[in-house]
């Protein structure tokens, strides 16, 4: 029974998702019908009993509405496809993997001596590619496999957020409820519950709170994320540019713990990397109007919005991206309709999320403890950007790579770019480009806004939010270097000096040292506390310098009212100081800091003195 | 363009060797054998079906929780962990009046009565139900 139900509850939105993609997008390869079918069955399932959720307050009144929308979905497609739309695709550019795309002949390519710049040399031969990729694949697989079992109960975010919420949703009376209880109140409650629906979604099937389910999805993520990346790519890139990236998307250690870690990030990476590889792909080929990939692509944008926070400013960028192509680009009629079917893709998951942000969320905690008047005077306030790009500087490994592979990657554009031949000037990556661009900038200034300890938080999150983005940038980084498409002959442009400058900023970051925190204590001498304030409410910020100890990351041991609470992580600066903002769902007593360790120690060392602060 | 396609070619090289030594160490230090075998979540999971089953019968799912003989470097993702287990029952730190407790006697394992507190029932494995008069 759990093995059927399980089996029910993985295969389901897959051959939901298949069967849309294929209305959507009849002359989609099948490589590619699969992997998007994947995303958009688990979206439309997950957004559905995220709904469900909301307007029932019932786990089996939303496992109803879930499946319901994959039944409609299946036969809302098979109508369709039994009267015989087929997209209008010119079957003179019908693009799939093997095809070769077409040469102007007013323009021949170079390409028998300048496409042979590294890709096509000897050096990359068929069987090299192979070998690598199977190599990469092999070690990849097992890695994950591995790491899922260290992490069969998920990480810390899956344990206090995602599966716990999962587990009220699956078990509970009434799951809102106790979802929002003021317990919860400190650990995101404002986040979306889409993945926490799919999981217990899964619970239902199995009727257990067995830990396969979320290593289940997990797995799904992770594995449909890296298989839209090499699907989407084969369209439009070069063979050998696909295995290249294909290769290094494996070959990120840190993409693969994060996935078996059961966060939502990979999740939010797929639904990311999805709407950006359809838009790459619609702009490939600007021929003719198509509402199917934009339906897909405002289907899978809606998701990530359900998914995480982050999700909706890149729903926003994404919208203003094809507003401002829309303009720039098509003809009024394709641009209208481009933009309705991106709209009635998205309507659900921007319905689903309206309903959840205003009936239930709380306000975001960065937002509520961010005072308009601290605001102006952090984003003026140089020493603020300086540990902001230093952070930046320092997550640049967000790979979690032994040798990372930026500056290689860097130097080979900037040596081998040549701008591809597009009809217009704008061309097929601008999407991916501008949603990209615009996330760096919005996260940057989120950094510098944001009330909590500057570097602490861009060590806690900036790895994930790349990695996040991390697919998506591959496919941009393939389109502009090896892209399928004839090449003018340029000897040098400003975009190669670009690059050349970004190669040689990145080596230089590379092989800069990290700032060492320097140590004025001798080992045995036990660490020193002290706290800026003795009382503190709610709103109130406080901070904490600790001497005496090595490295910047530790663990703190505290207790409240006498009571052992455990630990907390700290990121403390080079001067050993971590301010600490007081949130309102902070547990009032008198809080005693007892003893700290290193985070790459086991030892734990009283601290010399004692130090205590009261929460009003 | 000669000296292009040759420095390319070496680059692509160099992404390929240092993408397979990237994967491999990933591998060498996520690698550990044997795998899947039962770990002490899962052992912990079992000792708590009764305590679950009493658990989820009260009245008021909301349960104060305290520990006894902890040490002070107790591990706050016991707590999560433990808070985990037992959803939908939600755990509280504040104390509150004509309210049931959850003692978990962390070092003995053992439930023993307490001061200030009615004993209620033991639910095995160190973990005691007790209320407030």
């Amino acid at each position: 029974m759990l093995i059927l139900g399980a089996t029910l509850f993985l295969m389901g939105p897959p051959i939901a998702g298949w069967f849309v993609v294929k209305r959507a997008w009849p002359e989609a390869s099948n490589d590619l019908r699969i992997a998007l079918g994947n995303a958009v069955g688990l979206a439309i399932v997950g957004t559905a009993y995220f709904l469900g959720l909301l307007l029932f307050d019932s786990s089996r009144l939303a496992l109803l509405a879930g499946e319901s929308a994959l039944l409609c979905a299946i036969g809302a497609s098979l109508c369709g496809l039994s009267r015989g739309r087929a997209e209008d695709w010119p079957k003179d550019r019908k693009l799939i993997a093997s095809a070769p795309a077409k040469h102007d002949e007013s323009h021949p390519p170079i390409s028998s001596s300048a496409i042979k710049v590294g890709l096509d040399s000897r050096f990359f031969s068929p069987g090299v590619r192979a070998f690598a990729l199977i190599a990469v694949l092999t070690l990849a697989m097992a890695e994950f496999l591995f790491a899922l079992d260290s992490l069969r109960h998920g990480g810390w975010d899956a344990l206090v957020m995602w599966n716990l919420r999962a587990r009220f949703i699956a078990e509970s009376n009434s799951p809102m409820r106790a979802i929002f209880d003021r317990s919860f109140l400190g650990f995101h409650p404002d986040y979306p519950l889409f993945l926490p629906s799919l999981v217990s979604r899964g619970w239902q099937y199995a009727r257990s709170a067995t830990p396969a389910v979320p290593m289940a999805l997990a797995s799904l993520f992770t594995m449909t994320t890296i298989f839209i990346t090499f699907s989407g790519l084969r369209i439009v890139s070069r063979r050998p540019q696909v295995c290249l990236t294909t290769v290094l998307l494996l070959a990120t250690p840190g993409l693969l713990t994060l996935g078996a870690s059961q966060y939502a990030d990979v999740v939010i990476g797929c639904f990311i990397t999805a709407t950006l590889a359809i838009y790459t792909i619609h702009d490939f080929n600007d021929k003719s109007p198509r509402a199917g990939l934009p339906f897909l692509a405002g289907l899978t944008a809606a998701t990530a919005a359900c998914t995480k926070n982050e999700g909706i400013l890149f729903l926003v960028l994404l919208t203003a991206a094809r507003v401002i192509l829309a303009f720039l680009r098509r003809p009024a009629l394709g641009s209208r309709l481009e933009l309705l079917a991106f709209t009635s893709g998205a309507s659900l998951g921007v319905i689903t999320l309206c309903i959840f942000k205003l009936a239930y969320s709380p306000v975001n905690d960065t937002l509520q403890l961010a005072a308009n008047q601290t605001i102006f005077s952090r984003l003026i306030d140089p020493n603020l950007h300086l540990q902001a790009l230093n952070g930046i500087r320092n997550s640049l490994n967000f790979g979690q790579w032994r040798l990372n592979p930026l500056p290689l990657m860097a130097i080979y554009a900037a040596i081998t770019w040549t701008p591809a031949r597009h009809s217009k000037w704008i061309g097929p990556s601008f999407t991916a480009a501008f949603v990209i661009a615009g996330l760096f900038c919005a996260y940057y200034l989120v950094y510098i806004v944001s009330p909590y300890d500057l570097e602490s938080h861009v060590v806690s999150s900036l790895d994930r939010l790349l990695l996040q983005l991390w697919p998506a940038m591959l496919i941009l980084y393939s389109a502009i270097v090896g892209p399928r498409m004839p090449e003018k002959p340029q000897r040098l442009g400003i975009g190669r000096i670009v690059l050349s400058a970004v190669a040689a900023a990145l080596i230089t970051i590379a092989v800069w040292p990290e700032e060492d925190k320097p140590s004025s204590v001798a080992d045995r001498i036990k660490p020193h506390i002290e706290l800026s304030r003795a009382e503190v409410t709610a709103g109130d910020t406080y901070e904490m310098k600790i001497v005496g100890m090595r490295g910047s990351q530790v663990y703190i041991s505290y207790s409240v009212d006498d009571n052992h609470m455990g630990q907390f992580g700290a990121y403390l600066g080079t001067d050993g100081c971590v301010a600490f903002q007081v949130s309102p769902s902070t547990p009032k007593g008198i809080y005693r800091f007892l003893a700290v360790k290193a985070a790459d120690e086991t030892l734990w060392i009283k601290f010399e003195n004692d130090a205590s602060i009261t929460v009003k | 363009m000669e000296i292009r396609s040759h420095v390319g070619g070496y680059l692509i090289a160099g992404i390929f060797v240092l993408s397979i030594w990237n994967a491999y160490a990933g591998f060498r230090q996520n690698a550990h054998w044997p795998i899947f075998k039962e770990d002490e979540w899962t052992q912990l999971e079992r000792h708590l079906v009764y305590a679950k089953r009493v658990l989820g019968q009260l009245p008021d799912q909301h349960i104060e929780y305290r520990m006894e003989g902890a040490s002070e470097a107790y591990n706050a993702g016991d707590y999560h962990r433990l808070q985990y287990i037992l959803a939908p029952l939600i755990l509280q730190r504040d104390i509150a009046d004509n309210r049931c407790v959850l003692v978990e006697f962390c070092s003995t394992r053992t439930v023993s009565p307490l001061q200030n507190l009615i004993f209620l029932k033991d639910l095995g494995y160190g973990f005691g139900l007790y209320r407030r008069p």
